[in-house]
């Protein structure tokens, strides 16, 4: 498994389990009639501890082989995240238009947020298991 | 999507010729990945001008001894 592909596992894995953990709350939180600000605090934290492990881990993959770490992404590693970006950008912009929708049609500020948070986290798995796949051809 | 373009390569056959290169070795020269030099040696890639002149280079051959085009 190349340098780049264990580095979009981690994105993949941690967006998966944080943010999964995160909205599966949410909507039983919502199911059972608690309002949508008793979440904010999670979220934060998920954003934060979001971030700690994805430095944490790529820390550790980096030190394991530096040499990679260092080296730029070839020809064909820029093309494959710039596909795997387009693709992850029709999500986003996707969860964006509906998010918008819902504002214009009296969603309130925090259920906008959430929708934009699913949008951001839906299109960074999208851009993760594009990536893997392409990476994985061939190699 | 459209399919690979009809490129043969000879990239197997030369690094075998030079001393059994291994994939790794000719990706150090290149300042490429070995899943891109696999990649490229299986068709399932096309590289640039640049890199394909480079992977010539190595060989020390000319470009058209390592990439040909198949109708």
């Amino acid at each position: 498994m190349s340098f780049r592909e264990k580095l979009d596992w981690i994105a993949l894995v941690s967006t998966l389990a944080i943010w999964g953990f995160y909205f599966l709350r949410l909507t039983s939180g919502h199911a059972a009639g608690i309002p949508a600000e008793a979440f904010t605090g999670l979220m934060v934290r998920c954003l934060v501890l979001s971030v700690i492990v994805q430095v944490t881990l790529v820390s550790i993959v980096a030190a394991r082989s530096p040499k990679e770490a260092d080296a730029p992404a070839d020809e064909r590693e820029r093309m494959i995240e710039l596909t795997s970006i387009e693709t992850a950008f029709y999500v986003l912009a996707g969860g964006v238009i509906v998010a918008a929708l819902g504002a214009a049609f009296g969603a309130d500020v925090l259920q906008v947020v959430n929708a934009i948070l699913a949008a951001l986290v839906m299109a960074e798995v999208v851009r993760a298991v594009r990536q893997i796949l392409q990476l994985r051809q061939a190699s | 999507m459209a399919g690979p373009p009809p490129i043969r390569n000879a990239i197997r056959r030369l690094r075998f010729e030079h001393g059994e290169m291994t994939q790794a070795e000719l990706a150090e020269r290149i300042g490429m990945t070995r899943q891109t030099v696999a990649a490229i040696e299986q068709g399932k890639y096309s590289p640039s001008l640049e890199a394909a002149f480079r992977i010539a280079h190595v060989f020390a051959a000319p470009l058209e001894a390592v990439f040909q085009w198949e109708e």
